[in-house]
């Protein structure tokens, strides 16, 4: 009884500062976003980020973490219960079928796929596109 | 236990070049013409290979729209072959979630609902994979949402703060989500798989045929319905497309009657067949891959803010010759592009109208990568520029000489005595252009 009330307590906390921590660290960026890009308007050579200023904000966290860290590690000493919600009318049971044909198939396809893309070209487009990433595509800038 | 073994296996091997992760280089061999399984960004310094879903959405958002077909044959051959199985065992992103899973806390259990949200991926796949890139020729998921990417990214910001001050609004945003769906997941399990990921959306269709993957006896079954319920996916019978075929529903059936399609024993010699593998890749792309393939940004001298560049001539694409030392006097802006990046298309226009504006005082060369997929030319015929355009040649000579990056666009403008005042990796906008043309004036 007591090792559930401890568990609950422990759980709790941890649920918590999870919260904290994760709406801290967005708010943190919002902010760095927020105050800089005035700054950037005026002079657009100006870095929103910087490592000084990164570094101001989320050291501000570090002790934070560092609790929930402490927490959790003392947290898996306790078992983790997730019961489903799930109605057995909900469940299906289908009749399986056999798909190996349909497997030979696809393989076969996928295969003449693969030869076409390497003589079309589109199997350098890959390389040339991952070795020469495009900033702006993976949400850089 | 396995499970986690292979999980952990397939991300390093997927990420063999680990000194990426420390020096901030991207691995630039031909391994990364080959698309791993799994949610792995491409532009993770440790990776080796591509990531599925970035080649599909890059090849749907191409300038001349090629069809691909290599990228499909390969998710499809992944699909028939694996399905879901990628998800549940060699998914890095699927080991991160099922990681913080394990942080002690409440948590939210499958319903009626999560089944509900858990369509909400197919409407992501088809919105931000398939039509964005097709109508605005844009990775959109890459650029919106993928938190596998923001992840790669900070990772690219630690080694490479001359990176720090593209970042803007998408990386705001980007982070923000990542926050967000990494709280989630500690509450929820593989809320991004359930929810979110349109690779597993993908692997989803082929999940009721896939070679390996679980199945269940149905001579054997009674019924109970223990394996749906244990469950923690959106399953509604065993190896449907929710099901990542993790395996663990084997464990909670009395009748024994869910088992393996083709079942391969993980023994001694296999390990060590799979050990022995993965210390030649480290080996391979962490000692023996030399760095030629790579350009290195130590080398170069001369192109740091304040410094001149050492001379160069190079042909341009209307037959006629640029010489750097030719333009002394000059203000001289190099871009750095490609015709598959769509930012950098986005902003020649900037760079034409600032020269049509300062002609006499400007000189404006757009260099092309030397990785050439449209034909820059082909492009250009369409456009009525009027700046000068290059391609750079197979020895990267520009790139090396500005300090060139493994990402684009890159923006260097020189003073009319020839020194950098600007050297930047990211986009510009025409009104940084016009303050950067009168600081260097």
């Amino acid at each position: 009884m007591k090792n559930e009330i401890l568990r609950k307590i422990i759980f709790l906390i941890e649920a918590v500062l999870s919260g904290i921590i994760a709406i801290w660290l967005s708010a943190s960026v919002v902010m760095i976003y927020r105050e800089n890009v005035i700054l950037k308007i005026e002079n657009p050579l100006l870095a929103i980020y910087t490592p000084e200023i990164i570094y101001e904000k989320f050291s501000q966290i570090a002790p934070l973490f560092l609790i929930f860290i402490l927490i959790a590690i003392a947290g898996l000493f306790f078992r983790i219960d997730t019961k489903s919600k799930i109605n057995r009318e909900f469940m299906l049971f289908p009749v399986r079928k056999n798909y190996k044909f349909l497997q030979i198939i696809l393989i076969l396809v996928s295969f003449v796929l693969i030869l076409a893309g390497i003589f079309n070209g589109s199997a350098k487009d890959v390389l040339y596109k991952a070795i020469n990433i495009c900033t702006e595509c993976i949400g850089l800038g | 236990m396995k499970r986690k073994i292979i999980q952990l296996y397939s991300a390093l091997l997927f990420n063999a070049h680990l000194k990426g992760l420390f020096n901030g280089e991207l691995y630039r061999g031909n391994t990364k013409f080959a698309c791993v399984p799994g949610l792995n960004c491409y532009s993770c310094p440790a990776a080796i290979g591509s990531c599925p879903l970035g080649a599909l959405q890059n090849a749907l958002a191409s300038v001349n729209h090629r069809i691909s077909w290599y990228v499909l044959g390969i998710i499809a051959l992944y699909g028939v072959i694996l399905g879901r199985t990628v998800c549940g065992w060699l998914c890095p992103f699927g080991l991160i979630q099922e990681l913080l899973y394990k942080i002690p806390t409440h948590k939210i259990a499958k319903s009626k609902f999560t089944r509900l949200i858990s369509y909400f991926k197919y409407i992501i796949l088809f919105v931000l994979v398939i039509f964005m890139p097709l109508y605005f020729a844009m990775p959109s998921f890459c650029k919106y949402i993928c938190p596998a990417g923001t992840l790669s990214a900070i990772n690219l910001l630690s080694n490479n703060s001359d990176m720090l001050p593209m970042l803007g609004i998408f990386f705001t945003s980007k982070f923000i989500i990542m926050i967000f769906l990494a709280l989630v997941c500690i509450f929820c399990y593989r809320s991004f798989c359930r929810f979110i990921c349109p690779l597993g959306a993908i692997y989803g269709f082929f999940n009721r045929f896939n070679v390996i993957g679980v199945k269940l006896n149905e001579n054997l079954c009674n019924h109970c319905g223990q394996c749906v319920i244990k469950c923690k996916m959106d399953v509604r019978f065993v190896g449907d497309h929710e099901c990542i075929n993790c395996g663990e529903c084997a464990n909670v059936c009395n009748q024994k009657a869910i088992s393996f399609k083709k079942y391969m024993p993980v023994n001694r010699v296999i390990s060590v067949i799979a050990l022995i593998v993965l210390l030649i890749a480290l080996i391979f792309y962490n000692v023996k891959d030399s760095d030629d393939k790579q350009i290195s940004r130590d080398l170069i001298i001369g192109s740091e803010i304040g410094q001149k560049l050492p001379d160069f001539k190079i042909k341009c694409i209307d037959n006629t010759d640029f010489q750097l030392s030719e333009n002394l006097g000059k203000i001289v802006i190099i871009n750095l592009w490609a015709t598959y990046c769509a930012p950098c298309i986005k902003e020649l226009p900037y760079f034409d109208a600032l020269y049509r504006e300062h002609e006499k005082n400007l000189e404006i060369i757009a260099v092309h990568s030397s990785l050439v997929i449209d034909s820059p030319e082909e492009y250009l015929k369409k456009h009525d520029f009027k700046i000068k355009f290059a391609v750079d040649t197979n020895d990267n000579l520009i790139w090396k000489i500005v300090n060139g990056s493994s990402a684009m666009p890159q923006t260097i403008i020189l003073n009319r005595n020839g020194e950098v005042i600007y050297n930047q990796i990211g986009s510009v906008t025409p009104e940084m252009l016009k303050k950067l043309y009168q600081n260097a004036i």
